[in-house]
């Protein structure tokens, strides 16, 4: 069943006419993962936020988004706000920033909850504290009194992670969630990605640009070039046999540091 | 040579009523010689840029001592032209206002060193493979891939001896992050520059460095030789390799 569809996106800026997104369609089916890849610039994050609806008030975007078949596209501002978190939910690259600094973790957390379900403090926190342990948090209690500046990158991204699985959504849409983290962190969140597939029945659309991270995790990837999709298709279909030039030439650029760090490792490479 | 040797060094946290010494960094030894690459490697936190900070005199250790030549590393007489760094955020480490070319005279302007002329801008441009037409423009006008390596030029025109590289290709995209490090490589033998590579990225470290150095919570774990990266020892380490995503 098609979850998501998306059809001729175009998205342009209102003042210079500028197009940053191009024409394009894709569609993610229940319970798959989707990974959109490129360089900076090429138009990744603008294509999520549009799909949610998100974009600056100076962007302009045409075309089709249909959840399930309800057309997002011409649901009303409010209508939509209802669907964002609870039907769409996204988890961001900078755990940092993400969550109010001014208040504890649980002060964001309960809120959320609460406008979207309706629950009390004591029940959002028995929630929390269940998918807390899902995603490796220890000591759930200690860190819901914290405030973000106390928590490292990897576990706001990991509370951020937890929160999301809380809202149960239909689609995740998480924008380069390992990139600002360190090896031990990120492989941590990538472990906790692969296991939310494994558990849940929830479809995932991963933006990245670290192809390594793309390969384990996803089933369908999208490669973007200046807002445009160059090439689309089977994860192992595509690393294996690339067709598109720029497709080539990022798998060939992170296949050299690799290749290096194999050798000089030897057989002793681990995954 | 660059020497640090017993280095330890704390900050204040500034308690309601009583104050606390946060120690960073811990009994630090460390030697890097000219022409060689001693990458830093540790996870946020770790106190890696810390360490940088003191590296190149901007900060005080509490104890121990840093020399370069023999020198000490604290008095900007001693240290002038010698030592240059390159930072990870290549958006805030020009000044806005600054022309690429007037970012990358900068250091020489202060230190009177040399005869600034053309053609030494364009010899700099070129170097750091770009078009000599780019020292009119402004930095908001070059893409990631380029601030940085206009901030690799401006770190090389004072030609120093040792470079600081603090995350200089983390946030810059693969396919950018490996021209980088290949330019960084054909800069070394160049004008046989040391290099301090700090980084959280072991792969990319594994490409450029002869030495790394692990570290953890302001601690050396273990130092090693890249070709005797699968013979570490430490647990941290192993665990840094076992995590490691390989494409």
């Amino acid at each position: 069943m098609k979850l998501l569809e998306v059809k001729h996106l175009k998205v342009w800026e209102v003042q210079t006419g500028n197009v940053i997104v191009h024409d394009t369609s894709f569609t993610l089916e229940q319970g798959q993962c989707l990974a959109i890849v490129g360089e900076s610039g090429s138009g990744k994050s603008v294509t999520s936020r549009a799909i949610m609806r998100l974009n600056n008030k100076n962007l302009q975007q045409t075309g089709e988004i249909f959840l399930k078949n309800e057309a997002l596209h011409l649901l009303s501002e409010k209508h939509m706000q209802r669907k964002r978190g609870k039907n769409l939910c996204m988890i961001l690259q900078n755990g940092m920033t993400a969550f109010d600094p001014s208040c504890l973790i649980k002060v964001h957390l309960y809120e959320t909850l609460h406008t979207h379900f309706g629950w009390s403090e004591n029940e959002s926190e028995q929630a929390l504290m269940q998918v807390m342990e899902k995603v490796n948090l220890k000591n759930p209690q200690e860190i819901l009194h914290k405030y973000p500046h106390q928590l490292s990158g990897g576990m706001l991204q990991r509370m951020m992670i937890a929160l999301a699985l809380a809202l149960e959504p239909d689609i995740m849409i998480a924008d380069e969630p390992t990139t600002a983290l360190d090896t031990i962190s990120q492989y941590e969140v990538v472990q906790q990605f692969i296991n939310i597939r494994q558990q849940m029945n929830c479809a995932i659309i991963f933006i990245s640009h670290d192809l390594g991270v793309v390969r384990k995790i996803a089933d369908k990837v999208l490669v973007m070039k200046d807002g445009e999709v160059v090439e689309q298709g089977d994860v192992q279909a595509i690393f294996a046999n690339p067709q598109h030039d720029y497709t080539k030439y990022l798998i060939a650029t992170r296949g050299a540091i690799n290749d290096h760090f194999k050798k000089v490792m030897g057989e002793n490479v681990p995954c | 040579m660059l020497k640090v040797e017993n280095v330890d060094k704390s900050y204040k946290t500034h308690g309601f009523l009583k104050q606390h010494r946060r120690k960073i960094l811990t009994n630090i030894n460390l030697e890097c010689q000219r022409g060689e690459c001693l990458g830093i490697i540790g996870e946020s936190g770790s106190g890696k840029s810390t360490l940088g900070r003191l590296l190149i005199g901007i900060e005080q250790p509490d104890c121990g001592v840093i020399t370069i030549h023999g020198k000490q590393i604290r008095d900007r007489k001693q240290r002038k032209g010698h030592v240059s760094v390159v930072f990870q955020d290549y958006r805030s480490s020009i000044n806005p206002f600054y022309s690429v070319e007037k970012a990358i005279l900068e250091p020489l302007r202060d230190y009177k060193m040399k005869e600034i002329s053309d053609e030494l801008l364009d010899r700099l441009l070129l170097q750091v493979g770009l078009s000599p037409d780019y020292k009119y423009k402004y930095p908001y006008e070059l893409s990631g891939g380029e601030a940085q390596r206009v901030c690799i030029a401006r770190a090389i025109a004072t030609e120093p001896t040792f470079i600081l590289l603090d995350e200089a290709i983390s946030s810059l995209d693969v396919s950018v992050q490996l021209q980088i490090l290949d330019l960084l490589k054909t800069l070394k033998s160049e004008y046989n520059m040391g290099y301090i590579f700090i980084t959280h990225d072991l792969q990319a470290a594994a490409y450029i460095c002869d030495r790394m150095m692990i570290f953890k919570d302001g601690q050396v774990q273990e130092t090693i030789a890249t070709k005797n990266l699968p013979n570490v020892q430490s647990s941290y380490a192993r665990k840094l390799l076992q995590n490691l995503i390989t494409f």
